[in-house]
């Protein structure tokens, strides 16, 4: 693969990842051009870019999911790369065909790894092709109880059924053994024809209290491929990730060896270029299935950062240009431990509900290790248009103890005012006694654990006190005429208050 | 001044004037006369000392109250003068309105004019954020009004459907 040096990047998408890829443009001595929407024009990443342009209105499939538009903006900027960051047009193997057509460099893997790991049947084909282990099953409708009994016994018990035609829990039973089968099965297909109007049921192994752990990749197109450890993502409320860490707590040696190997494997039989990530679910026994291949930078890319001290972006950036991979395999070790909270504007104490609104106040925490990746400021308005996550805020510790004590004092110190967020959810995980001892699973965080250990808000005297005192010194700014009474410095906060208050509706 | 102040659910009535060496004298209850100083840091913040304690808090006030952060929640503190709060109570309360307690866009109607609904019943769905949320009536009637329309952008607070006696 020859060089091919650029200077421009448009960098199409939005909010905290726009400002990573915009920062490490900047670091590396490249331009970049953002894009946004009529809902973003005043968000960090558009004050940060050398150039904006405004993409369409607030809904993301009129602005940021516009393909021709974007390549417009590509072209009237002089860009000569694209960054697509994560979500939107990220894995749309027919953007990064079109931004290749156009002659500008695709920060990503090449069109064909992005087709291939974007079906989950056909990934599955290709992983099992290229010896990477996925979770034993057929896809394939089973014809009996006799065929059930057979295959059960081949891949072992627990196994679980599910409608072919499927989704939601339906149709899906779990069968620990072989004399409950033949009954499960009739359950089984009779649920899913009313459910689906298909009876088909196909057979897969039940991993037991698995953890989703993933390995974060780096391919140069010069034929090296290396892995930067793992992260681990078990802590998921809906299948969203919340929280991750890295390293996993319960990884030995040897199996994160072989997972490592696997995804090495795995992003190697696609042909691989950049950064991506291979999902694997982790059983209880050790066991590990390959589960997906993103391809694309993760949300939670920082984590892999602090433990390996590998800045992600450089890299993409570096790997885009057509440079060789500047290390090694051997090269790369963990560091200490890191761990990401995604900030979400959600109201945990309404059943985490969208909390879109203004921040009125807005500090993220400091101090030594701790990271926040944010798209807002103070002042910027939380739109109701796009995924509801704040920030990243990301800590690293020279143990798994000291991350968990940096990440609770760097939450506590997070001043955020104007709209409920999921820090309070944060700081209940991080004082769970499971959590701390690194015991916990995808079945971690459950209506159950959430009822006893996410509460509301305490009555706080000091706090009631002063809501009163700013009350109280905003009418007294309205009303000049009591502004004469008291002591200057008193007037002073009035008139202060005053000042801000207006226009603020 | 006098305040009622409700925060997390409870309400303190709580006493604040001009203290002369600066600050404020404050009563909780009807409590003693405590000497409070300090005031706002920038957008957002407000630190209280009494004595040697320093407490700084987040604090914005809005339109609907005061907005602040109590160990990592977001919450409004409600403050009213008990005496404004009298007169504003006579004019009664709509028990048949369905309001959107966040911004959002109006994704569709589930129940039209002259409809009957039963409380509970999904009226109305608004999607913010990427999630859309039902909103139920909040009594056994018939929809009376409808006030917007799918695909229009609403605030906070906004009232979208009344819902009169059956």
């Amino acid at each position: 693969m020859n060089l091919r040096p650029f200077k421009r990047v448009l960098v199409a998408n939005r909010g905290e990842i726009a400002v990573r890829v915009i920062r490490a443009c900047h670091e590396r001595g490249l331009e970049a051009v953002a894009v946004y929407s009529e809902a973003d024009a005043s968000a960090l990443h558009v004050r940060l870019a050398d150039q904006a342009f405004l993409v369409g209105p607030a809904p993301s499939s009129e602005s940021y999911l516009r393909v021709e538009t974007i390549l417009d903006v590509a072209r009237r900027s002089g860009a000569d790369a694209i960054h697509p960051g994560y979500g939107f047009l990220s894995e749309n193997a027919g953007f990064a065909q079109a931004v290749i057509d156009a002659g500008l460099v695709w920060i990503g893997p090449p069109p064909s790894a992005i087709t291939s790991m974007g079906s989950k049947t056909g990934a599955r084909q290709v992983m099992s092709a290229a010896g990477v282990p996925v979770v034993p099953g057929t896809l394939e409708a089973l014809s009996d109880a006799e065929e059930a009994k057979r295959i059960a016994r081949e891949i072992g018990f627990p196994v679980m059924l599910k409608a072919s035609a499927g989704g939601g829990g339906k149709g899906m039973r779990r069968v620990d053994s072989e004399s409950e089968l033949a009954s499960a099965l009739a359950q089984a297909a009779s649920e899913a024809a009313k459910s689906f109007g298909d009876d088909a049921v196909y057979i897969e192994k039940l991993v037991v209290e698995p953890r989703h752990v993933e390995i974060q990749v780096l391919a140069d197109g010069h034929g090296t491929c290396v892995h930067l450890f793992e992260r681990d993502c078990s802590v998921q409320r809906r299948h969203q990730k919340v929280i991750e860490e890295a390293p996993c707590p319960v990884l030995d040696p040897e199996t994160r060896e072989a997972m490592a190997a696997a995804a090495v494997r795995a992003a190697q039989a696609v042909d691989y270029v950049g950064a991506g990530t291979c999902e694997f679910l982790l059983g209880a026994d050790g066991s590990f299935y390959f589960l997906e291949m993103n391809t694309r930078l993760q949300v939670e890319h920082p984590i892999t950062e602090y433990i390996t001290g590998v800045d992600l972006v450089h890299a993409q950036l570096r790997v885009a240009a057509g440079e060789k991979l500047w290390f090694a395999q051997e090269d790369l070790k963990i560091t200490g431990h890191a761990i990401e909270c995604r900030i979400y504007a959600e109201d945990v104490t309404a059943n985490f509900r969208p909390s879109p609104g203004p921040l009125l106040g807005y500090r993220e925490p400091a101090g030594p290790h701790v990271r926040c990746d944010s798209g807002v400021v103070e002042g910027m308005e939380v739109p109701i248009h796009y995924d509801p996550m704040v920030a990243k805020m990301v800590v690293w510790g020279e143990d798994r103890k000291a991350a968990c004590d940096r990440a609770r004092r760097a939450l506590s110190h997070y001043h955020l005012v104007g709209i409920p967020t999921s820090i309070p959810f944060f700081l209940a995980i991080l004082e769970d006694e499971d959590f701390l001892a690194g015991r916990y699973d995808t079945g971690f965080i459950t209506p159950e654990w959430l009822e006893a250990n996410v509460g509301t808000a305490a009555f706080d005297e000091d706090a009631a006190i002063a809501a009163a005192i700013a009350t109280f010194e905003a009418e007294a700014g309205a009303q000049p005429t009591s502004a004469n009474e008291g002591s200057p410095s008193a007037w002073k906060w009035g008139a202060r208050w005053a000042q801000r208050n207006r226009g603020m509706g | 001044m006098k305040y009622d102040v409700t925060l997390a659910g409870e309400t303190r009535s709580i006493d604040v004037s001009r203290h002369p060496e600066g600050g404020w004298w404050v009563s909780v209850e009807g409590g003693s006369k405590r000497h409070i100083t300090g005031g706002a840091l920038g957008a957002g913040e407000f630190q209280i000392r009494e004595g040697d304690k320093v407490r700084t808090l987040g604090l914005a006030r809005t339109s609907r109250g005061v907005q602040m952060q109590l160990a990592g929640h977001g919450v409004l503190a409600e403050v009213v003068d008990p005496r404004k709060a009298a007169l504003s109570l006579a004019g009664g309360k709509d028990a048949g309105a369905v309001s959107t307690a966040m911004p959002g866009v109006i994704v569709r109607l589930v129940a039209e004019v002259g409809q009957a609904v039963n409380e509970g019943d999904p009226v109305i769905v608004v999607e913010a954020m990427k999630m859309e949320n039902e909103l139920r009536s909040p009594k056994t009637g018939v929809i009376e009004a409808v006030h917007v329309a799918p695909g229009q952008a609403v605030e906070a607070g906004a009232l979208l459907v009344t819902v009169g006696d059956a």
